[in-house]
This record gives structure tokens, sequence and C-alpha cells, in this order.
């Protein structure tokens, strides 16, 4: 599903987020990326969705050299990939059910297809009976549920979370994390940046670790250190 | 993917009422741009109708009578070659004559109607190898003597410096309308830029979510197109006021306006120019911001 091939990314005044990486990620894997700050986990987030190109090296997402597609195809190819962040970006002038629905209707799916599937995914996140509340009404978990919700409701193949739980208390970071087990039950690859270590003890998930840019340890059922 | 019309229609709404006062300013910019360029278009037209006889540098014209032999009339051609003033003469001849007659009263219906072809005088135009004012009135007391002239006039100095004001105001107007038109442009790049910063976080969504580039610039150029065309429409309706309240003054103080004619149908085709103007201006401007802001 997601495979890296000697991947260098480094940003302005020599600075090398990622060094020569290499992974191979099968569909319907869940992967931990953790390291310290700096280390070039959100970058490898960011490449996969193509925010960021690589310097060297091949990025294949769902069988399709990334680094060959056309700038107008990058969309396509980002309504395959869910993305969460630790700040949810949610619009706060729109409510719940309005965030759900604009990814939809951004995309141009037509209103029945909206108006049947925003309440579906809702209820699957447990959000059903706030989907009037505007986002600063609601709690930080119920705010990253939204963003969940947002991210899952076109069915990708991929989900990226960037910390989802960085913001959140381990009790609410725990109910995350079932949601997000709960959609890679459904077949969707997951890759989460993640500092949480109960969280990925837990989980007894693969992990990669990075260190300066590097790939040092990519462990299947693995710990956090 | 279909774009939905509601859907542009409604951000686009969104957008200008979020951006009122800019959105007012550059409208009004726009405004005087064309309302400059229309000036500028119809005074060349309004001139251009009103010397059409001494169009091309003619420098008299010979007008027979109506009722002249072909042999006067080749007598007086045959002088006019011999003339040691004359450079070059050109007959005009009935059906020639009729053409002019008809465009120089075109707004003249009753008098267009009074005359007929065979009514109206042929002529010679001419051009002197110096057009000294001596040399043109000895030309004149020359020819007006031969047999079967009605009468030989020339462009009074007036009408020299007429056609000369006109062209400065023209230029004057139109340098001034491409100022004022950048300056437009600049605003209208400005106030979309504004409005796409505005709702950075709402395109940050879109495209993380695969919305086209298409998709979230076209709104923003419906907002410039409307506030192009919103600005047309005030230039016309300026260009319309400038032609109904001011232009009669301007007209009745004499000077070079005398004689200055506009008919409705030249402020209509102007005013299409202007809406065709004012869209392109809103559509290239709010383009340009959109895809620069897309790209960062």
């Amino acid at each position: 599903m997601i495979k890296l091939e000697n991947v260098t990314k480094v940003y302005k005044g020599d600075v090398v987020a990622l060094r020569d990486a290499n992974a191979d990620i099968q569909k319907g894997e869940f992967v931990f990326l953790v390291g310290p700050s700096g280390s070039g986990k959100s970058t490898m987030l960011r490449l996969l969705n193509k925010e960021e190109t690589p310097e060297r090296g091949r990025i294949f997402v769902a069988g399709k050299d990334i680094g060959q597609l056309s700038h107008w195809k990058v969309p396509y190819l980002r309504r395959n990939i869910g993305s969460v962040f630790q700040d949810f970006k949610l619009l706060t002038n729109k409510n719940v059910y309005e965030n759900v629905a604009f990814a939809l209707e951004v995309i141009g799916r037509p209103k029945h297809v909206i108006k049947t599937q925003v309440p579906a995914i809702l209820e699957l996140v447990g959000l059903a009976k706030k989907m009037d509340n505007l986002p600063n009404e609601l709690s930080g978990g119920e705010q990253q549920r939204v963003s969940i919700a947002r991210a899952f409701v076109n069915r990708p193949l991929i989900l990226l979370a960037d910390e989802p739980t960085g913001n959140l208390d381990p009790t609410t970071s725990v109910g995350i994390m079932r949601l997000l087990d709960r959609i890679n039950r459904t077949g969707t690859t997951v890759v989460m940046a993640t500092h949480d270590r109960s969280i990925v003890d837990t989980m007894r998930r693969r992990v990669i670790e990075l260190d300066r840019g590097v790939i040092v340890r990519d462990q299947s059922r693995g710990v956090y250190e | 993917m279909a774009l939905k019309v509601d859907y542009v229609v409604k951000e686009a709404v969104i957008n200008l009422r979020r951006n009122v006062t800019l959105a007012f300013a550059t409208v009004v910019t726009v405004a005087i741009a064309l309302t400059l360029v229309g000036a500028a278009l119809l005074m060349r037209q309004g001139v251009a109708r009103s010397n059409v006889q001494f169009h091309g540098d003619i420098q008299a014209i010979v007008y027979m009578n109506a009722t002249a032999t072909q042999d006067q009339i080749d007598a007086v051609g045959r002088a006019l070659d011999q003339s040691p003033h004359v450079k070059s003469s050109h007959y005009l001849n009935k059906a020639e004559a009729y053409a002019e007659f008809l465009q120089v009263f075109y707004n003249e219906p009753d008098i267009q109607k009074s005359l007929t072809q065979d009514d109206v005088p042929t002529s010679y135009k001419l051009q002197f190898k110096d057009g000294s004012g001596e040399v043109v009135r000895s030309v004149e007391d020359q020819f007006s003597k031969l047999p079967g002239v009605f009468k030989v006039i020339a462009p009074s100095d007036a009408v020299k410096k007429r056609e000369d004001s006109f062209a400065r105001l023209t230029t004057f107007s139109l340098a001034f309308a491409a100022m004022v038109g950048a300056t437009s442009l600049v605003l209208i790049v400005n106030s979309i830029r504004i409005a796409m910063f505005a709702r950075r976080r709402e395109i940050e969504v879109m495209k993380l979510v695969g919305a086209t580039n298409w998709f979230i610039r076209v709104p923003f150029m419906a907002e410039g197109l409307v506030q192009g065309i919103f600005g047309a429409a005030i230039g016309i309706g300026l260009v319309a006021g400038l032609k109904a309240w001011m232009l009669p003054t301007l007209v009745d103080g004499g000077g070079i306006w005398t004689d200055f004619h506009l008919s409705l149908s030249d402020v209509q085709g102007t005013s299409y120019v202007l809406v065709v103007a004012g869209a392109l201006v809103g559509i290239f401007g709010s383009a340009v911001a959109a895809t620069r802001f897309l790209d960062v």
C-alpha cells in the first residue's frame, strides 16, 4: 500500500528531515511512527500525501509512484488519504455536520450521498447527538472525533494521523485510539505519528522509529522504546 | 467533477460581504478607469464624426453646383491640375458625395431625407504643396469665379486646432485610464488575496481532502468577475451621465466642442466594450491572485 525507496528530504538551509528512508507498509496495517521532535515523523506523513516532495528516492502509494504524479492529479491522490492532526483543523464557523459534509462537498459528491454518509459516520464516531454543535462547544476529544469523521467519511484507503492524541488527556486518548483501531479493522491502513509511550506499548503494533531523519528501528508488534 | 453554480455564487457572495469596504474601493476604481476609457473612445468617435469632410489632410474643397455641366466639371479639374499650388485633387462623384452627405448628417434624418443623390453637389478635394493662408486664399479666389463652381471652402484654423485638442484629450484620458486601470487590477488582486487569506483554514482543509485547485479558485474568480462587472456598470452609468448632462453644456459653450455629435448607439457600443474590459480585468486579476496563493 505504501512503499518508500531511499527517500531523502532536505529542507532549506540543509536541514535533513529524512535520510535514505526505506519502508514497506501493507494494506490494512497499523503503523506507529515514533521518535523525538524533529526526527522526521511529520515530514514522512507530509511526503505521503504530497504536501512535500522528496529530493531523492521514490514513494509509492496504492501502487503508484507519486513522484510521477502531475500537479493536477494530486487532489485525486488525497481523496484516497484521510488526514488527522493534533490541532484538529476544524472550521470554527461550521457545525459538526457541516464540517464533515464540507469534505464531501468540495470533492463534488452529490447532496443525497452527503445526506446519508455524514450522519452514518457521525454515528460511528459517537457524535450523532452533537451534529448541530459548533466545534468550540465540544471537548477536545469530541473535536478530534469530528476531525476523524471528516478524514474517514470518504472511506479512504489510508489514514494519516499526526499526533492525534497530542492535545488530549490519557483517558480521552484511549477513546480516540479505540476509534482509530476500529477504522483500521475495516481494512484502512493507518499511519500514526506519536509521542505517547503508553498508547504504543498498549496497542503493540508495528513501530517505525526515527532519529534525526534516519529510520533506526522497524519492528512488528513493537513498543515505544 | 461538476462545479455547481449555486456553490460558486454562494461562496462569492460570502466573500464579497465579508470584505465590503475593499470590494467597494475596488469597484469604484474599476469604474473610474472604465469611465476614462469610455470617454476616450467616445471622444474619438465624436470627433471623427464631426470632421468627416476633412479627413486625410484635405486642405480645401471646391463644391460644384448641383446643376453644373460635365464640361464645367472637367474644366475645373483641368485648372486644378495646372495650378502650381495644388499637390493633388480628388473628384467626389454624385454617389460618393451623397454617401458623405449622409455621414455628415447621420443624426439628422430630416435633412438626410430632404436631398436625393441628384441634388447633392459634387466636389474636388484638394491638397496643397504649401498650405499657407495666402495660397489657400488665392486658390479660393481663383476657383470660386469659375463657371459651375458653387463655393470653395477651407477648414479654418479652428478645425485643425480642434482635431489636435481632441487627439490630446483622448491620449490624456487613455494614459490616465491605463494608470487607474493598473491600480484597479492591483486592487482586485489584493482584495482576492485578502478574501483567500480570510478563508485560509477552509482552503487548507479543501486541499487536504482533495478539492481540485479549480474548485477552490473558481468562487474567487467569480468574486473578481462581479467586482469587474459592477465597476463596468457604474462606469457605463457615468459615461451615459456625461453624455446626457455634460455634453450639451460643453456643446453650448462652443469652442472645440461645437458640432460634437454622439448618438445613443455610440454610447451603447462603448458600453459593451466596457463590460468586456471590466469582466476581463476582474477574471484576470483574481485568477492571478488565486493561482499565486494556491501554489504557495
